[in-house]
């Protein structure tokens, strides 16, 4: 039987001007226990299709279809209580961002017991209980304190599981998850999606999974719609889409994601012996964070990053990887001096500019740049894009003024744009090309020393690749030094020579990228390869997940023998390979 | 890199034509009816008090028509005559040239008052921002219109004396408002970059916070207007503003009072004025708000 | 949040001292004493008399001292334009029509504005929402004394409903009390608008809708609360403002309350009683925004339940 059936869905947006079509006629259908996949990039409607099909969408969206049923009610029929009577018991849903998705004045038992009440004459003491039976069915161990605890005291990846108990409480025949582990960390997400099987199978719901991670999709449903544009370019089973895709859209994507198979092709051998282009030595942040109680006036350490040493070699790329909250943001910045370190050293070409006076640093700063995640606040929205590409050539005053806006249209196609595009401002290119225009103005110096900051992970997949080849290119032509700080493994394997993985502020292995993905010896290190989404839905499986603790526990040992350092209770960096470090306890 | 080919032309969406934000505001703005028709009185009155001595031949202080003292409106004298004698559409045009004219240098003074402590709060933080922000604690805990009576009194008044007090207690609001902006855009990459770039602080404040805190400017100045055109008609009210025989629509009220039961238009005239400029050029601001704060996009 | 409660009373504490010291600095600022007037002409020594007598002839930080020990026991001393009197009698005998006029007016004001709001922002964009917010606007900009006015002059004058002024019979009140509701009616027109409006656009809303919950419910028990908290701050400054408004409302409709003492305690350059209203009402909103920062702990869980336990 079919649980939902959309018949020619159009909807559009009305704005200043006119409307704006977000959705063009979609059909698809979902049969009751199956699992449905929609991928698309950022505008393809994915999401709007869905939210059309609980009505949710606000009052300047105006939606048609031939037809739109929802577990056999016509929904574009169905008046206010009709609605509700749907949502929540038919389709429940959860969305991208679980720190936003609560209401922060009410607890989160409080939002769950409301949910169950809303549709189900149930005393409040029983739906109290069954509700921390749904929080212990996401696993969620201390049940019975997270009822009362309110929203901002949980992590996200905490929130996220209340929001799928929630979105349980009422027995939904589909569950609509609208890209439930975006906001979230990969090792996370791996758990989430786990989660989302596993509750699905108990439950025997079907699923709508909402993504622009093919891994994602890889990883979780049976079938595939791949969106475009507001329409539908092609439908099937999963494993046919990966195996042969049909449309130019599919082959697209698919390529985007095998490129991350690929091998870096090892072009620039580094000279051992020559002074890195830069070093961090030591270097720490501790933040001084109150714990007032009472009249007395305490204050804690934060460490968010921990005496970490690094070495970024002429002419090569090292990648920084770590979940949010692992330091590696703050150890860019601080090798940067934006961020004021604690303590250790920071060497550009061998001088230490930890403590220069920011007279003495300007000449330092035109060695190294920087370029950003999020290209839309990278760029001032008052500036044309020619005079953001040569505001570095205004700053340091290097070349005549009219000269400076020759030079900033060269690096503007240099980066793949066209010169006139010098009299745009910012809000009219696209994410991709506004982060191509960030690029040139990070080079524009022709530094030694390029730090990205997750500079791909708020574009699309097709247009990541093309910034990460652009960013490789332009690398290996002007012989640059590259720290890329990311979260996504698959890109740091295709493009870094050297991996650094960070864990709660601590470098804890370090090793050529090749070795590090085949010989992972942390079980930090471990558990963040492991938690990259299947690429092939063949290759999807069970995952087995350490907690902090375990992670903790599984500290590798080594012995004074086998690492010629002196025993030490504390965790700390031994060497096991040739470049290889790993964070271990020494023994005797 | 010629990457975009990658995608094949016939999935690309229709492109739409870019719009500049300004664009969007302007609709916005124009779609509000209510600021529009504030926006064309606002231009109006300032139309008149500037081309005040075209519109009524007799000056404002003139006792022209003693005779007819107190006279009732008529077709000769559109709002009357007041007791003094003077033509009382005369008085309320003039009276328009004091009131705008104190309204617009109060908001200049407060803008230029609030811009470099909001751009120096935002951008510090810290101490400096703390220091400000007692500041500007000060006067919130200050009833404005009791200290302005306060002040003066002890500076006996006067149009220059007003314009001061009203900029004293009006820049607070532009200071917060730029405070807010720049707070905002100091934690974007732009800044970042700039910054890493080596910019100084004063570069970055002078080229990208400040030319991004145009829209709260522009609303921090309009807004303060009617609040410096109210304190002006309040202390002259109190028969402690703009000394008399100056036209002022705050002390026409106050003289109008007196008459009130007789002799109405002694009283409705100043004071439909003051509440059609006063609530002209607040809805415009208010439109202005609406139309540029990026926050209430596709709302 | 003991902490948060400390740290905000010490920093009220210090603005209130800078203020009472800046009040009094200008004060004595002032150009001609009490007995400079010419209506009131005094031999020197009499006038030395008079000064020594209230002390006027001290060094400056000492009558300050003077002064504020006065003040924390309720000595806010003789006022210059009734030397028999004490401050605070005059003031206790005026400030009951005014609390009782303008506390009718924000108790009256303040819940009719937030019904106001409410239908402004759930019918964003129709001719309930523009009429709202036109009214709130109106009542906002246009300065009491011309609200007064128009009232005095529709009801009074032209209509003759109701009487223009004086104190004692109740029908008396209702034209001030309705100048004093305009302002409370007003601000939280505009308050519960846009915090309403703000709050609706949060995802968290959505997300009650698609969990099935009735619009109802949404609106009253989530929005509305979340709404609360910036509406609820801002109650006690409000109230106190309105005595500023007193002077207005009460010099219009000539009713014998505290407005009425701060125009003549500024056309008589009274020293004293200028500094007690002047200081009495920096310290009633000083003690409003304390309470307004405890109430918004309180409501406020981030603060209230603190950090990740």
């Amino acid at each position: 039987m079919k649980l939902v059936e959309i018949n020619g869905l159009t909807v559009s947006f009305s704005q200043y001007g006119g409307d704006v079509a977000a959705v063009r006629g979609v059909s698809f259908h979902l049969n009751e226990g199956e699992s449905l996949g929609i991928v698309g990039e950022s505008g393809s409607g994915k999401s709007v299709t869905c939210m059309a099909l609980l009505r949710l969408l606000g009052a300047n969206a105006k939606i048609g279809a031939k037809s739109m049923v929802l577990d056999g009610v016509n929904v574009l029929d169905a008046d206010a209580e009709g609605l509700a009577q749907l949502r929540g018991r038919s389709a429940a849903m959860i969305f991208q961002d679980p720190m936003t998705a609560f209401d922060p004045v009410f607890t989160i038992g409080h939002q769950i017991v409301e949910t169950i009440r809303a549709h189900r004459k149930t005393a409040k003491r029983a739906a109290w209980a069954e509700a921390e039976q749904l929080l212990l069915r996401v696993e969620i161990k201390n049940a019975k304190d997270v009822l009362n605890y309110y929203p901002h005291q949980l992590s996200g990846g905490m929130l996220q599981r209340a929001m799928i108990a929630m979105a349980l409480s009422c027995q939904p025949k589909v569950l609509i998850a609208d890209e439930p582990t975006t906001a979230l960390d990969v090792t996370i997400q791996a758990q989430i999606l786990q989660l989302i099987k596993k509750v699905q199978a108990e439950f025997g719901m079907a699923l709508i999974m909402i993504t622009h991670d093919l891994g994602v999709i890889a990883e979780t449903v049976d079938r595939v719609l791949v969106m475009y544009g507001g329409e539908v370019m092609e439908e099937g089973l999963v494993q046919d889409i990966f195996d042969a895709p049909q449309h130019a859209y599919t082959k697209t994507l698919l390529a985007s994601l095998k490129a991350g198979a690929t091998k870096p092709d090892d072009a620039t051998k580094a000279d051992e012996t020559a002074v890195p282009a830069l070093e961090l030595r030591g270097l720490s942040k501790t933040y001084r964070v109150h714990q007032g109680q009472g009249f007395s006036r305490k204050y804690a350490d934060f460490r968010a990053v921990r005496t970490v040493d690094l070495v970024l070699p002429r002419n090569k790329i090292v990648g920084l990887v770590g979940e949010s909250g692992s330091g590696k943001t703050t150890t860019g910045m601080m090798a940067l001096r934006l961020t004021e370190p604690s303590g250790g050293q920071i060497l550009v070409d061998g001088s230490d500019i930890s403590t220069l006076e920011p007279i003495a640093l300007k000449s330092f700063r035109r060695r190294m740049q920087v370029i950003f995640q999020d290209s839309y606040s990278a760029l001032d929205p008052m500036m044309t894009l020619a005079q953001i590409v040569a505001e570095p050539l205004h700053i340091h005053g290097i070349t005549p003024g009219k000269q400076q806006t020759e030079t900033a249209l060269d690096w503007l196609e240099k980066v793949g744009l066209d010169r006139n595009f010098g009299q745009r401002y910012p809000h009219e290119l696209s994410g991709g090309q506004r982060q191509r225009v960030a690029i040139a103005r990070a080079l524009i110096l022709g530094p030694s020393v390029l730090i990205a900051d997750e500079p791909t992970s708020a574009l699309d997949v097709t247009v990541k690749s093309q910034i990460i080849g652009l960013l490789k290119q332009l690398q290996r032509e002007m012989g640059l030094s590259m720290l890329f700080i990311s979260h996504d493994l698959g890109t740091v394997r295709t493009l870094t020579d050297t991996v650094v993985v960070m864990y709660r502020g601590r470098v804890v292995e370090q090793a050529p990228t090749a070795q590090i993905f085949e010989n992972p010896q942390h079980p930090y290190t471990r558990a963040l390869l492991d938690a990259i989404p299947a690429s092939n839905p063949r290759d999807k499986r069970l995952r087995t997940f350490l907690s902090a603790a375990e992670i903790e526990a599984a500290t590798p040992r080594y012995t004074v023998i086998q690492t010629g350092m002196a025993p030490n209770a504390e965790p700390q960096l031994v060497s096991i390979a040739p470049n290889h470090l790993v964070e271990a306890v020494v023994t005797t | 890199m010629s990457a975009e080919t990658l995608i094949p032309a016939a999935v690309i969406a229709p492109q739409y034509r870019q719009r500049s934000p300004l664009y969007f505001a302007w609709r916005r703005f124009t779609g509000n009816k209510a600021a529009l028709v504030a926006g064309a009185v606002v231009l109006l009155l300032i139309l008149m008090a500037i081309f005040a001595p075209l519109i009524t031949p007799i000056g404002p202080e003139a006792q022209a028509y003693l005779p007819q003292a107190l006279a009732f409106p008529s077709a000769e004298h559109w709002f009357g005559v007041d007791d003094l004698g003077r033509d009382f559409y005369t008085r309320i045009v003039y009276g328009a040239r004091v009131s705008l004219t104190i309204g617009f240098s109060a908001a200049a003074f407060s803008v230029v008052i609030g811009i470099p402590l909001g751009a120096l709060a935002g951008y510090y933080g810290g101490r400096v921002d703390w220091f400000i922000m007692r500041i500007i604690e000060l006067f919130s805990v200050v009833p404005p219109l009791l200290a302005a009576m306060l002040l003066a009194t002890l500076t006996h008044g006067g149009f220059f004396t007003i314009v001061l007090i009203a900029a004293l207690f009006g820049w607070v609001n532009v200071c917060l408002l730029v405070r807010a902006q720049v707070k905002a855009f100091r934690e974007k990459e732009f800044v970042r970059a700039a910054q890493a770039l080596g910019a100084s602080p004063w570069y970055i404040i002078r080229r990208h916070l400040i030319p991004n805190s145009i829209s709260p400017i522009i609303v921090g100045f309009v807004l303060a207007i009617p609040l410096a055109m109210m304190l002006e008609a309040s202390l002259s009210f109190l028969g402690i503003g703009v000394p008399p025989p100056t036209p002022s629509w705050g002390q026409m009220i106050s003289i109008g009072l007196n008459f009130m039961f007789f002799y109405w238009h002694m009283a409705v005239f100043p004071t439909a004025a003051l509440a059609i400029t006063v609530l002209a050029t607040t809805l415009f601001g208010d439109g202005l708000r609406d139309a540029l704060d990026p926050t209430l996009k596709g709302r | 949040m003991t902490l948060f409660i400390l740290r905000r009373l010490v920093s009220i504490a210090v603005t209130f001292i800078v203020v009472s010291i800046i009040i009094f600095m200008m004060m004595h600022a002032i150009p001609g004493g009490p007995f400079d007037g010419n209506d009131m002409p005094l031999s020197d020594a009499v006038r030395a008399k008079l000064m020594a007598r209230l002390g006027l002839d001290q060094p400056l930080h000492v009558q300050y001292l003077n002064y504020m020990w006065g003040v924390l026991h309720f000595d806010f001393g003789v006022p210059y334009q009734s030397p028999g009197d004490t401050i605070i009698g005059l003031l206790s005998r005026a400030w009951v029509p005014s609390l009782v006029l303008g506390g009718a007016g924000v108790l009256i004001g303040a819940p009719l504005g937030v019904l106001l709001g409410m239908a402004a922002a759930l019918n964003r964009n129709t001719w309930i929402d523009y009429l709202a917010s036109t009214f709130a606007t109106l009542g906002l900009t246009i300065p009491v004394f011309v609200i007064s006015l128009m009232l005095i002059l529709v009801f009074a004058v032209w209509l003759n409903w109701l009487p223009a002024s004086g104190w004692g019979k109740p029908e008396r009140w209702i034209l001030p009390i309705i100048a004093y509701a305009a302002i409370p009616l007003a601000t939280y027109a505009r308050y519960t608008r846009s915090a309403m409006l703000d709050t609706l656009n949060r995802p968290f809303v959505t997300v009650l809708r698609a969990k099935g919950l009735s619009e109802r419910r949404i609106i009253f028990q989530h929005v509305l609360r979340n709404s609360a908290i910036p509406l609820v701050t801002v109650f006690l400054p409000m109230f106190i403002g309105t005595a500023t408004g007193s002077i207005f409302v009460e010099a219009m409709f000539r009713v014998p309350g505290l407005g009425a003492y701060f125009v003549s305690s500024i056309e008589k350059r009274d020293y004293p009683l200028e500094m007690a209203l002047m200081l009495m009402i920096t310290m009633m909103y000083c003690l409003a925004y304390l309470f307004s920062d405890i109430v918004y702990a309180l409501l406020n869980p981030r603060i209230r339940a603190g950090g990740k336990p």
